[in-house]
């Protein structure tokens, strides 16, 4: 059934934004997800970078490496001897990210800061920036405990339980995935990046900030790892008193979890099901993630039969899972007993046939009937 | 339902929006039956559909989509099977400012599901973003009371794509 379908199991390579390509034959379901980015290498360096960058599976630590274009990444690696390089580095370090310097003059050790030579062969820039990811991700079969956010005074998930949120977090967890653990999950939650705060409402179903320009901001970086969050109390869960901008909860983290779906870990295994439709309206261009919501609703799936039967992309169906999750809807089918195989279902876009088929089709819905 | 037409249905509350969404995804003008309201202005709304909003849409094989708009007032109610009959579903348009929205959340799907309880159902609610009492979830917590669950989304009657997410949602419950 699925090798029927278009998109071969992968997300288009120009949306993964991928440099090279992971090695297809790995087993990606407890890999941990690292953006490198790289600023004033030369082509060999860089070469062996991405070589090293592959070697990273044998830790079960999946990287993308890409270009500093200034904004937050997992690990820089730069060349201190270029200007571009070492402006890279400072910024960096600053907001606490870990960098790995070539051509730097050695120094004391620093928390964060790796050197290595330019000779370097793959194998060992691949240990240094293992080191550099966080040396909880060794000799661990299955993902790391939550670690602590970068910043010390960010909010630290405790380690959810396999039943209510992914079991375990990445080391460099987006926030997106950190509103899926029981602290902050279906509770009112301040957000705060750069001086800038958002307000999830799941009561009301809405999120709030104060202009419209910060919610199109937030709902691009939530799949970063630097937020603040802080639940609010009942007495102070209300609507904020700014008269500023606000929309749809579901559509907003929909469309936050789609525009980082490269950067999510997969979601948890496991069958799930929607009781209520999340409210996306305001989020038409994700027709798969309408698809995805009305076959939740009619019985618990897995994330694999969900991408079949409504043919969509796997990163596509696993940034709804999350977002689902993270708008406090979506719910862990417990026995396997109660798992309707989608086998046993008519197949989409089978049961409709003639006029309605045509209507479906006008409105963009033609390869669901 | 003729196989050589097919038929939608916006229903709801006076000023929520149901001739905005019909214009928004006609090919042309719709019919309309505006009057100025007898009871003057409400915000900036001065006119209110008194009997229905007709327009169409030409599928990609030339068959025509009816749209038909109900008018919010409870004592057209005897319109309502009449227009509904044939209909693909029914579109629910509700206003998110309004204080009562869970009532008349309520109120208007027991309404189409008393006259006929197999008919797609959808609910769309208009002007939630200037909505500070807006609450999702006593909206859905009153269409439990009356049934199955159906979809409700928030969205904008001007949009187009918007507009047309509620018919795509429509037309996946109905499978």
């Amino acid at each position: 059934m699925q090798t029927a379908l278009g998109w071969a199991g992968h997300c288009p390579p120009v949306l993964r934004g991928e440099p090279f390509s992971f090695p297809a034959n790995a087993d990606s379901t407890h890999m941990i997800r690292a953006d490198i980015a790289i600023a004033a290498l030369d082509e060999d360096t860089m070469q062996r970078l991405r070589i090293a960058a592959s070697l990273l599976a044998a830790y079960r630590i999946q990287a993308r490496v890409r270009d500093w274009d200034g904004t937050r990444c997992s690990v820089l690696v730069a060349d201190h001897a270029d200007a571009y390089g070492r402006q890279a580095s400072d910024i960096a370090r600053r907001r606490q990210t870990p960098v790995l310097l070539f051509n730097a003059p050695q120094h004391a050790p620093a928390p964060g800061v790796g050197y290595a030579d330019p000779a370097s062969v793959a194998s060992t820039l691949a240990a240094a920036l293992r080191e550099l990811l966080g040396d909880k991700t060794a000799d661990a079969p299955a993902p790391a405990a939550p670690q602590a956010a970068p910043q010390a005074e960010k909010a630290q998930p405790p380690a959810p339980s396999p039943a209510a949120a992914p079991e375990r977090l990445p080391a460099v967890a987006s926030t997106l995935c950190r509103l899926t653990t029981p602290e902050f999950q279906g509770r009112a939650v301040d957000a705060t990046l750069r001086g800038r705060t958002i307000h999830i409402r799941p009561a009301e179903g809405r999120i709030y900030a104060p202009s419209l320009s910060d919610l199109l901001s937030a709902r691009d970086s939530l799949g970063q790892s630097d937020w603040t969050l802080h639940a609010v109390g009942d007495h102070d869960s209300a609507r904020p008193a700014h008269d500023g901008a606000s929309r749809s909860l579901e559509a907003f983290l929909l469309q936050a979890a789609y525009h980082s779906r490269a950067h999510l870990p997969d979601f948890p295994p496991g069958h799930y099901r929607l009781s209520d439709w999340p409210d996306i309206g305001s989020a038409p261009e994700h027709i798969g993630a309408l698809k995805i919501a009305r076959a939740l609703l009619r019985g618990p799936a897995d994330a694999e039969r969900l991408g079949a039967s409504c043919e969509v992309p796997p990163c596509e169906v696993n940034a709804a899972l999350w977002a689902y999750r993270a708008a406090g809807l979506l719910e862990t089918e417990g026995g396997v007993g109660a798992f309707t195989t989608m086998e046993d279902r008519p197949p989409e876009g089978r049961r409709l046939g003639g006029l309605l088929a045509r209507i479906a089709t006008h409105f963009g819905l033609s390869r669901a009937f | 339902m003729s196989s050589h037409s097919a038929k939608l249905v916006f229903a709801g509350p006076v000023g929520a929006g149901k001739t905005t969404a019909i214009r928004t995804l006609s090919d042309s003008a719709p019919v309309s039956t505006e009057m100025p309201m007898s009871e003057g202005p409400m915000g900036d709304k001065t006119t209110t559909t008194v009997a229905l909003d007709f327009s169409s849409v030409q599928l990609d094989d030339g068959t025509p989509l009816h749209l038909y708009g109900l008018p919010g007032q409870e004592h057209f109610s005897h319109m309502r099977p009449l227009v509904m009959e044939g209909a693909v579903g029914v579109l629910v348009i509700l206003p998110g400012d309004s204080p009562r929205i869970a009532e008349e959340c309520e109120h208007w799907v027991r309404s189409v599901r008393e006259i006929n309880a197999d008919m797609g159902l959808v609910v769309g609610i208009t002007r939630t973003d200037i909505s500070p009492g807006f609450r999702m979830g006593e909206v859905r917590h009153a269409v439990r009371r009356s049934g199955q669950p159906i979809p409700i989304f928030t969205f904008d009657a001007r949009s187009r794509e918007q507009t047309s997410h509620l018919i795509r949602a429509l037309l996946l419950s109905l499978v």
